[in-house]
């Protein structure tokens, strides 16, 4: 029953520049992880997305972007899931 | 601060959280700045795999419809600056 | 007991089938019939003595041993009382404590530590603000991806295959 959720994240890592990705159920577990990504940083992605919700509670749940010299890492919550995806800048 | 191309609004705090200046829609907005510092405070160390354990972000930004708030550290001061945006609403 | 029984009833009345007499048993049992066999020897009695008793002594001052170490490590909860402390003693004591207490923060003193944050202090921010926060194919992608991952998530459930909790059935 994790097919869909691997074809997914198949799908997203086989999209130009991008490396790895991460999802995080609503208390911050590990639903998938894939690439370069580590299953420990669902819990803080989580975190992040939890504490970005509160700043308009509401409005839908914003696309969070953590931006380095050359990398990216984009966050999204979506109903109870919250998704990371890294790609290069 | 200068004016930012769609800033509606602006808020700049120390690093402690307290308000600097503010104005347009972040003027004196606390609630605000306590959950920027809440968000910038949560870690300093996202994907040791992915970001490596000396990366930091330059710049943290959250994009609603029409509308996102920027946030970056300068001199020990974070700024944070409310701006529209056009643009991604009208590419769906 | 059994040492007497045995010593008198050696060649005891159940030798004999036929009548009873003085010495036969009121009562048979497996019991005394296994005492009758083990106390013919009296040496046996004694080292039996011997060796019963350093058992003993052993066991009570593994004992006691063990009530000394307790009784001196014990805090009993319940018989401490609040010690009627003088007016004097109360502040010597309050005065020593602070001391101590700065002299711990003294030792401990460090130059007041920049928090960790999620972000690196840069130089110029008018730059990074003006900037735009994301492209407009990158908040799509994402939006996206995440909703169809949100509904692949759906297909992740529990599947009852046995009970986890059985009664037993007991006669």
């Amino acid at each position: 029953m994790e097919k869909p959720l691997e074809r997914v994240m198949e799908e997203i890592l086989n999209t130009t520049d991008v490396f790895g990705c991460v999802f995080a159920d609503h208390q911050g577990l590990c639903l998938g992880v894939k690439g370069r990504a580590s299953t420990e940083s669902a819990g803080v992605i989580g975190a992040i997305a939890e504490e970005a919700s509160k700043l308009e509670p509401n409005s839908r749940p914003p696309v969070i972007v953590l931006e380095s010299e050359n990398k990216m890492c984009i966050i999204q919550r979506n109903g109870t899931i919250t998704g990371a995806i890294y790609k290069l800048i | 601060m200068d004016r930012i191309a769609g800033q509606t609004g602006y808020l700049i705090l120390n690093e402690e959280g307290a308000v600097v200046s503010s104005a347009g829609d972040l003027e004196n907005d606390e609630k605000t700045a306590e959950t920027i510092m809440g968000l910038v405070n949560i870690t300093s160390m996202v994907d040791q795999k992915a970001f490596g354990s000396d990366e930091s972000f330059k710049k943290i930004s959250l994009t609603y419809e029409n509308h996102c708030y920027i946030i970056c550290l300068s001199n020990r001061r974070i700024h944070v600056v409310k701006k529209n945006l056009d643009k991604l609403a009208v590419n769906a | 007991m059994g040492c007497c029984y045995s010593f008198f009833c050696n060649d005891d009345g159940s030798s004999q089938n036929g009548e009873p007499n003085e010495r036969t048993h009121l009562l048979v049992n497996t019991e005394t019939n296994n005492i009758n066999i083990q106390g013919n020897n009296s040496d046996d009695y004694l080292n039996q003595d011997v060796n019963a008793a350093p058992k003993k002594t052993d066991e009570q001052s593994a004992l006691s041993r063990i009530l000394q170490e307790t009784a001196t490590n014990v805090i009993d909860v319940a018989a401490l009382d609040a010690h009627n402390l003088q007016q004097h003693e109360y502040l010597d004591r309050v005065k020593m404590y602070n001391m101590r207490i700065q002299q711990v923060l003294a030792a401990n003193r460090q130059p007041y530590k920049v928090k960790t944050l999620l972000l690196q202090d840069v130089s110029s921010a008018d730059k990074i603000l003006a900037a735009e926060p994301i492209s407009a194919e990158d908040y799509h992608f994402v939006t996206s991806m995440v909703s169809k991952a949100s509904l692949a998530i759906t297909e992740i459930k529990v599947e009852h295959k046995e009970d986890l909790v059985v009664p037993f059935r007991i006669p």
